[in-house]
């Protein structure tokens, strides 16, 4: 049972920070971002790619965080002018195409098969292969994330960036760079996006393809969408919200014992879909 | 020489499976105004019912369609309708939203049920007929004669008939339609039995030609889309014209890229044209 609230713990907390960093892209700039995962999965492939090369963890962080933003810059220079709909539909496809180079890139990535064998980091002598000393690195991070997004929200910067989401024209009247912040702001959600892929990376010591599909953007939707968008507290509780409604269909599965597990995960993910439609028409404000 | 005439029907028949579901998305964007990510899943939900008809019941290819297409009307259809007009969900933020709920029930219904696999219709496999370097079976050549029969029909139904006129109406403008008497949910009605019907024949063409499987339709909504806002969002015959783009680029990089990127290119087209033109390479109709 402790290993198992260790476990969630951790999950927590790496959803804590893909959900906030869709808060700075959505709650205070308003981009309708469907391409969230393609931040984390470039994260999480960095940490593989540097760790199993024998490079210091902590540049795999570096170079996924770097590789993130140099994405979301490039997204935003191809998509950010377009209308709402149309920058929707362009973030979940470019996403895709991140992915489909992920799968297709044998040279680097290994392709379908993955990159087993990521070492947990070392800080130090002190390394992090207890279940709880890693929780707490990723506790240290989501930690840090919060108080940041905290911080911008609360800011001139977060105010503008609320301005810009509520009326553009007016924002653009007023002299505010309105193309450039919403690169900054897409940029700022890449980089937690990214550190929440290395520690995946880290944490499950094994990444696939497989593993950085739309439903990890989705899901990290519903998170947002539960907790809210006034502040980045939303975030934090959507996330735990999330992992509820996920984790608690597990347990149903031994009361419900006629489905087996691609049953069950079909039936998690028609719940994710029921959320999908229900929250943000019942509940727009959060829980 | 050989690898061009292949490769340039491949885009055909690729064209035929995207030109059904961009019109659809193009009305349903017109008249209900939001993009509907749901509606490639509208096209896996019609290829099961008619695999049910077709493999469970064991009835012929031909009724088997029509079933399919009754059944993915009444189920993708219905669930549509209900979902994107009988809750409370206004803006089209939320509807964008709904409908990305919408579509993972949908693909996961039928995962439910049939599983995750890949499953084949009871055709025999056929010999195609040769003509000099052009080769294709018979099935390839009904599905391009169908889907250019119900594109002709749609054209028709859309600019002759007093139901086509309705739609287009509600399309130029809601609050006038509404105004002028006209019963919007009637027509919302309609436009589903319309769309899904169109989708789930083009659901069930997919189904005949390569597999069906529960990521079918999802696998296909960017190059549905991309179809679509190449034709001008909105605009039912510019999304024919589309979907022949999108799928002619897409087989046609195969001669010079690896295949699996061919999506990636359709994509990035659509991406191109959306900068130079943010309505769309053909003016609205």
């Amino acid at each position: 049972m402790e290993a198992y609230l260790i476990a969630i713990s951790t999950l927590w907390g790496i959803q804590i920070l893909l959900t906030l960093g869709l808060y700075l892209q959505f709650g205070l700039a308003g981009l309708v971002n469907f391409g969230h995962v393609a931040g984390y999965g470039l994260g999480a492939y960095a940490a593989a790619i540097v760790t199993t090369a024998g490079g210091h963890w902590l540049w795999g962080f570096v170079g996924g965080v770097l590789l993130s933003v140099a994405f979301a810059t490039g997204l935003g220079a191809a998509t950010l002018r377009l209308r709402g709909d149309y920058f929707a539909i362009a973030t979940l496809g470019l996403a895709e195409v991140i992915r489909l180079f992920i799968t297709n890139a044998h040279g680097i990535t290994r392709g379908p098969l993955g990159i087993p064998g990521i070492a947990r980091p070392a800080i130090g002598v002190w390394k992090l292969d207890e279940p709880l000393a890693f929780l707490a690195m990723v506790g240290v991070l989501a930690g840090v994330a919060y108080v940041f997004c905290e911080l911008v929200s609360r800011a001139p910067l977060g105010r503008t960036l609320r301005a810009i989401r509520d009326d553009e024209v007016a924002a653009a009247a007023l002299g505010k760079d309105v193309f450039r912040l919403r690169v900054l702001a897409a940029r700022l959600g890449a980089i937690l996006s990214a550190v929440a892929g290395g520690l995946w990376a880290h944490y499950v010591t094994y990444v696939s393809p497989e593993q950085f599909t739309a439903e990890i953007t989705f899901n990290t939707w519903i998170a947002l969408l539960l907790g809210g968008t006034r502040g980045p507290v939303g975030a934090v509780v959507g996330s735990a919200g999330l992992l509820v409604l996920l984790e608690g269909s597990r347990f149903l599965r031994d009361v419900i014992a006629v489905l087996d597990e691609p049953r069950m995960a079909a039936m998690r993910q028609v719940l994710v879909g029921l959320g999908l439609i229900v929250v943000p028409a019942y509940m727009r404000k959060g829980m | 020489m050989d690898r061009v005439v292949e490769v340039t029907l491949n885009g055909l028949l690729t064209a035929c499976f995207l030109a059904l579901p961009a019109i659809g998305l193009s009305i349903v964007f017109r008249v209900a105004r939001f993009a509907n990510v749901a509606h490639g899943d509208l096209l896996t939900i019609g290829a099961y019912a008619a695999y049910f008809a077709n493999v469970v019941i064991g009835m012929p290819v031909v009724p088997s369609t029509l079933v399919g297409v009754a059944l993915g009307v009444a189920i993708g259809g219905g669930a549509s309708y209900v979902v994107f007009h009988k809750l409370r969900i206004r803006s089209s933020f939320q509807l964008l939203l709904a409908s990305i709920g919408l579509s993972i029930i949908l693909r996961h219904v039928v995962q439910l049920f049939w599983g995750p696999g890949f499953l084949h219709f009871a055709l025999l496999p056929e010999r195609p007929y040769t003509w000099g370097v052009i080769r294709v079976t018979t099935v390839q050549l009904v599905t391009m004669l169908v889907v250019a029969t119900t594109v002709a029909m749609t054209h028709w139904f859309l600019a002759m008939t007093p139901w086509g006129r309705l739609m287009r109406a509600v399309g130029d403008s809601p609050e006038l339609a509404a105004v002028s008497g006209i019963d919007l949910s009637r027509v919302h009605r309609w436009m589903w039995v319309l769309v899904s019907a169109m989708a789930s024949l083009a659901g069930i063409l997919y189904g005949l030609n390569v597999v069906l499987k529960p990521t079918m339709g999802w696998e296909l909504i960017i190059s549905i889309f991309a179809a679509a806002i190449l034709g001008g969002i909105g605009s039912p015959y510019g999304a024919l014209g589309g979907a022949a783009a999108i799928a002619l680029a897409q087989e046609w990089s195969t001669l010079l890229l690896p295949s699996v990127y061919k999506e990636t290119v359709g994509f990035l087209a659509m991406i191109g044209a959306l900068l130079v033109r943010q309505g769309g390479l053909w003016k609205h109709t």
